[in-house]
């Protein structure tokens, strides 16, 4: 919907893409090597912060964002929190269910008998799916986004078995109001927000996915030294 | 690529980045860069102790504060002033760190630092702060700074009522006479006592001697106030030979000071101090540890 909003243009196809800060167009990279869904998302949120006269644009990024938050924890395979979706799953098994229940050959008068059929080996495999993913994802979203920052954790400063509780509370906090934001929220319940409050936010996100998607290299620290150096030379010149 | 455009990309690379971040100020060696990275904002904001799940906590490493305790050596005065402006914290690993720039700045600067490290020894959590702090009180007494050196030593060794103390282990419980606790580790405070306290007695001579037994006096009240009042203090109990003896008990922070004492009055004697100088200082106190 955000990339229809924005005509189809592409991020290739757009000369700003070219003049972004190089740190947002790392982001954007290597996003893309993720999800092509979510780089979308991520430089939709972006271009509605640089498009002040877009109407509802705050709402409109605050959605994207919201979006690219809740398909993270897929992305980085841990559990989603309640993203688990109990009622169309029982939907699907019933499916499956009645399936099996019409064409398997074991579906007898006197009740389930013989060799697994396809139809039966169908609801099985609904069955196990739906155990295993419920087993995965229902936690609650305290767990969910605990999971998740241990799987975010910048670097060697930070690394360890417990995730800093601030920043899974930045990451609640931060989700909680893109979520406020995308459904008008602040309209209708009279908070306030502008500008540099939803730019603050969508950099918490990009500083805590940056860490985790370019993990430092020794090109990285060559640059650095490199710059160090120059600077060094520039000032006994 | 001139300084300024170097800087800029500089602070591009380490800004948001915790491993760009962390390696740039481990490598930091160069001070001429310590007032544009306070302008960009760095040496402002140390992280505070962070609370985990079952009640454990966590003190994070900053990199800015281990960069300034490495760079006092050879810009002191930039580094004390980053210091000053820095904000408060509890998280005892930046109060490491800023005491050891103390360590490595004049007397006369480290001075300055030392209001903030007494507020910072009153902290519940203490990693090394007590031995820098010892390092530092036995610094300033030879450089000259005697009333912060005096300052340091009193905040540092002092004893408390153990209630207050902070940290009360099962061992502190026993016996009515162990009613006052030293700030942190006993052992802590024992290894101060030997390492640091004959220099600073040597540089402050019989008013520092007149110090430690001041910082003797909460113990012995505490003993007193169970006994009918000075000059009883158990001390027959507890210390029954002011030289070494195996009936010493040796295992509280009062009967390390009472060793430190002994010791610095020994101390002063061998260097010349009049006999009558040190027993004035020592033994006219109505205790009769003192005797």
């Amino acid at each position: 919907v955000v990339s229809n909003v924005l005509g189809g243009v592409t991020p290739e196809s757009d000369p700003r893409f070219a003049e972004q800060p190089p740190q947002r167009r790392r982001l954007l990279d290597a996003l893309r090597d993720v999800d092509v869904g979510i780089a979308d998302m991520y430089e939709s949120a972006r271009r509605m912060i640089d498009d002040v006269d877009f109407p509802d644009a705050l709402s409109v990024g605050a959605h994207a964002m919201r979006e690219l938050m809740e398909k993270l924890p897929r992305v980085f395979d841990v559990p989603a929190g309640q993203g688990f979706s109990l009622r169309n799953r029982i939907d699907g098994l019933r499916k499956a269910f009645d399936k099996a229940k019409n064409k398997s050959t074991c579906s007898t008068s006197d009740g389930w008998a013989g060799e697994i059929d396809g139809p039966l080996a169908e609801l099985l495999q609904e069955t196990e799916a739906l155990l295993t993913d419920r087993e995965r994802d229902w936690v609650s979203r305290g767990e969910a986004d605990r999971a998740l920052m241990r799987e975010l954790e910048p670097g060697p400063i930070r690394r360890g078995d417990h995730p800093a509780a601030t920043e899974v509370e930045q990451w609640s906090h931060t989700r909680a109001y893109f979520e406020s934001l995308a459904h008008h929220g602040h309209v209708y319940r009279g908070k306030q927000t502008d500008h540099a409050e939803f730019v603050e936010h969508v950099t918490r996100v990009e500083v805590l996915l940056l860490s985790k998607l370019r993990p430092p290299t020794a090109a990285d620290f060559a640059e650095i030294d490199a710059l160090l150096a120059t600077i060094e030379r520039e000032s006994d010149g | 690529m001139d300084k300024s455009e170097a800087l800029a990309a500089l602070l591009e690379k380490i800004r948001g980045r915790g491993d760009t971040y962390a390696y740039f100020f481990e490598r930091l060696d160069n001070p001429s860069l310590l007032p544009s990275l306070a302008q960009a904002g760095f040496f402002k904001e140390p992280p505070g102790i962070e609370e985990l799940e079952n009640g454990f906590v966590r003190f994070p490493l900053w990199p800015e504060s281990r960069a300034l305790a490495r760079l006092a050596e050879i810009a002191e005065e930039d580094v004390l002033a980053l210091i000053l402006e820095t904000n408060e914290t509890a998280n005892p690993r930046i109060h490491d760190d800023f005491a050891d720039a103390a360590n490595k700045m004049s007397p006369q600067n480290a001075a300055r630092l030392v209001p903030h490290i007494l507020s910072w020894l009153q902290s519940p959590y203490k990693l090394l702060l007590p031995l820098k702090a010892g390092q530092l009180m036995e610094r300033l007494a030879k450089g000259g700074e005697i009333q912060a050196s005096f300052s340091l030593a009193q905040g540092l060794l002092q004893l408390v009522d153990r209630r207050d103390a902070g940290s009360v282990s099962d061992d502190d419980l026993f016996g009515a006479r162990r009613d006052v606790a030293a700030l942190f580790d006993k052992y802590d405070y024992k290894a101060i006592l030997e390492s640091n306290v004959p220099g600073f007695i040597r540089a402050t001579g019989i008013e520092g001697l007149a110090l430690l037994c001041d910082l003797l006096e909460p113990a012995l009240l505490a003993q007193a106030s169970q006994l009918g009042g000075p000059p009883e203090d158990a001390s027959y109990t507890w210390r029954p030979s002011i030289a070494d003896h195996e009936q010493n008990h040796d295992w509280d922070p009062h009967d390390f000071l009472v060793t430190a004492i002994r010791d610095s009055a020994d101390l002063l004697i061998a260097e010349g101090t009049p006999l009558s100088v040190v027993i004035e200082a020592v033994a006219n106190r109505n205790w009769h540890v003192g005797d």
